[in-house]
């Protein structure tokens, strides 16, 4: 039964990897960014399972254990969410249950593993940088695909990461996030039809017009590497929200650091 | 004591306003002069009481104290028995009357009640605005008082948020009669008023990144004065009213560039690999103060127009931003951050001492009034920002200014203070 299951699923999405561009794009809000990362994934797992041409059960087991994981932390983000992406979330989910009844299956799967993707999103929000809802739902989300694919897959890894955290006051990306901006020049690399936009961001503190300087030196430093890496300029764009646009409306320094950043943004096509 | 320090105030007025001024230093954080301003005859009959609006602008000043008028009600010269207004050095009377097409005439005298004589006689204004009637006559006593012109008869400007909607907002210098000019759905920041009073520079992020317009206040009219590629930012004017300062982030780092109020000419005025921001003009057009995190941490420099090093002006605390240049050109007011809050501050550039003006907590984006004898700053406090003043010689603590319009909603932020109204 669950072979069966597991087989279907490996067929669907070997059909939806074709037909979707291989990164699926994270959208402004937030509902719809948890929904397009955790399709993104198991996109992503398809499609490398499909390529390692051995479609035996290991391979559906895997593809099965990421419908799992998808189903159960799009039910932990859905717990995360706010009121009203929460209708929103359920209704897309409900939609999606409706329209597609192998999704629907493996989301009763999935209940049964509810319990611990729970579990595993707690603990990824705890151990996440922040407690920042925003950040812990999409860490939540992002966890057990990212956990299970990281021995296998590196750059995939690398690539789920769309936004470079800082220190105060600062705009230098770490030697450790710069390898994440290079997993995006490599994909930029190979999708010469994609373009991106950088949005820098800052904390609240200091006066609005430094902070928009601070957000614009930190996306600016993102392109840079970009461009090293070989990128076209014209498929760059880097802008800066300063302080106007937190991901976090607290003022400690939770939130604080949650709002230190640059967003890596696909544009859609 | 007090009597013959009213006396001395009183010799130097005779004199001229630069000696009345030094007597206002020689009072600061000490001394307030006690003035009575009595109820208007007919005030009362108004939407608005005139002579309020006269005391509470007077207060707000940090120079006076108001003193209930103990010694009756006089409207006229011959109804003041000055022996009554023995706890005042000073007395305002007055009256009130509508005429036709609403106008509002509102005629007062200023009375030396230690002299016992008129400071001047009988003087009238008259306008459609009861507020700014008071406005105008709390102008005139200020001045009288003072040697040094008054500010009360200005406006403000500052960006109004609630939820998404951003409401770049004209009021009065109190607070009252705020008029939104232009409201969006994206961010507005950076509010900078032209030297005439007529037109507004201001930025928002509504086009996805940072533009700055530049609003005509009579018609509205709004045009795009820089939309270069990354980011374009603070825009402040210089005195000649023709050109304009802004960040821009075209070449590289934000870097501060001169440009001429129709878009045109740019030149480029620093040349950093760090931030510059926050432009602020000397009175003579000569130099800007602006923030620099060139040295490590964002401080205030100051640089010539015609060329040279910059010189670091802040030295203390951790952080200090937003610099204006004093009206007179002789200190500037800032941001001073230190310890995780946020404070105004003055330096003088002769003593360099740096003054606290607030007790601290989130308080940003200070600007003179015209007569440079207050600040006006936003506050934050919990989620909402909100306005306030203080005496630039920090002689009494902070009054927040009347927020009419917001009904505990909405979020000031981003004040700054209006020219003199020509």
């Amino acid at each position: 039964m669950i072979k069966n299951i597991a087989i279907s699923l490996l067929a669907m999405y070997v059909l939806t990897a074709c037909a979707k561009p291989p990164v699926a794009e994270v959208k402004k809000d937030g509902a719809s960014a948890t929904q397009a990362q955790a399709d993104e994934a198991a996109a992503r797992a398809a499609a490398h399972a499909a390529e390692m041409q051995k479609a035996e059960l290991e391979a559906a087991r895997a593809a099965a254990q990421a419908q799992a994981d998808e189903a159960a932390a799009r039910a932990a983000a859905h717990a995360a969410e706010m009121q009203s992406a929460q209708v929103e979330a359920a209704r897309a989910a409900a939609e999606r249950a409706q329209a597609d009844a192998v999704a629907a299956r493996a989301a009763v799967v999935a209940q049964a593993q509810t319990d611990e993707a729970v579990a595993n999103a707690a603990q990824a929000g705890a151990a996440a940088r922040d407690t920042a809802q925003a950040s812990a739902t999409r860490d939540a989300v992002q966890a057990p695909a990212v956990r299970r694919m990281a021995a296998e897959d590196p750059i995939n890894e690398l690539l789920s990461k769309r936004a470079i955290y800082y220190p105060t006051d600062v705009d230098a990306i770490s030697e450790q996030d710069k390898r994440i901006v290079q997993a995006h020049a490599k994909y930029l690399a190979e999708h010469q039809k994609r373009s991106v936009r950088l949005e820098g961001n800052a904390d609240e503190r200091g006066s609005s017009e430094y902070n928009l300087a601070l957000g614009q030196r930190r996306a600016d430093g993102v392109k840079k590497l970009l461009l090293l890496s070989g990128i076209d300029e014209d498929r760059i764009e880097s802008v800066s929200y300063g302080e106007e646009k937190p991901a976090s409306s607290a003022h400690n320094e939770a939130a604080w650091s949650q709002n230190r950043r640059t967003d890596i943004k696909y544009n859609v096509k | 004591m007090l009597r013959c320090w009213a006396l001395m105030v009183l010799l130097c007025t005779a004199f001229s306003a630069r000696a009345a001024l030094t007597i206002d230093i020689v009072g600061a954080g000490e001394r307030q002069i006690p003035i009575a301003v009595v109820p208007f005859a007919n005030d009362g009959k108004l939407a608005q009481s005139i002579s309020d609006v006269i005391a509470q602008d007077l207060k707000r000043s940090g120079i006076f104290r108001l003193v209930d008028s103990a010694g009756g009600t006089p409207h006229e010269l011959n109804e003041v028995i000055y022996t009554d207004w023995t706890n005042v050095d000073n007395l305002v009377i007055g009256s009130v009357e509508t005429q036709p097409g609403n106008q509002v005439m509102v005629k007062f005298r200023l009375l030396d009640a230690v002299k016992q004589v008129e400071l001047f006689g009988q003087v009238s204004v008259r306008g459609t605005n009861a507020r700014f009637v008071g406005h105008r006559a709390a102008d005139l006593i200020y001045e009288k008082l003072t040697g040094t012109p008054g500010s009360f008869s200005t406006r403000i400007a500052y960006v109004a948020r609630q939820g998404r909607k951003n409401s770049l907002t004209v009021a009065d210098s109190d607070g009252y009669g705020a008029q939104a000019i232009q409201t969006i759905n994206e961010p507005i920041m950076s509010p900078a008023w032209s030297p005439d009073g007529n037109q507004l520079a201001y930025v928002t992020l509504e086009s996805g990144h940072a533009v700055v317009y530049i609003q005509t206040l009579a018609t509205t009219h709004r045009m795009v004065l820089s939309d270069a590629r990354g980011s374009n930012s603070a825009p402040t004017w210089a005195p000649d009213g023709k050109h304009l300062a802004v960040v821009l982030t075209r070449d590289g780092s934000p870097q501060i560039y001169l440009i001429r109020s129709d878009g045109g000419d740019l030149r480029r005025l620093t040349f950093g690999g760090s931030i510059d921001t926050e432009p602020s003009f000397s009175p003579d057009g000569r130099s800007l103060l602006f923030t620099s995190d060139r040295g490590g941490s964002a401080q205030i420099y100051k640089m010539s127009l015609s060329g040279g090093a910059a010189e670091r002006l802040t030295f203390e605390g951790g952080n200090n931003f937003s610099p204006r240049y004093s009206p007179d050109g002789k200190s500037f007011v800032f941001a001073h951050q230190a310890n995780g809050r946020f404070y105004i501050a003055v330096q003088d550039f002769q003593g360099k001492q740096m003054q606290l003006l607030t007790e601290g907590g989130w308080e940003k984006k200070p600007s003179f009034s015209p007569n440079g004898k207050l600040v006006l700053f936003g506050i934050e406090s919990g989620t909402r920002g909100t306005l306030a003043t203080v005496p630039s010689d920090g002689r009494i603590k902070h009054s927040r200014l009347k927020d009419v319009t917001s009904a505990q909603v909405q979020d000031l932020r981003e004040p700054t203070w209006g020219p003199l109204l020509k």
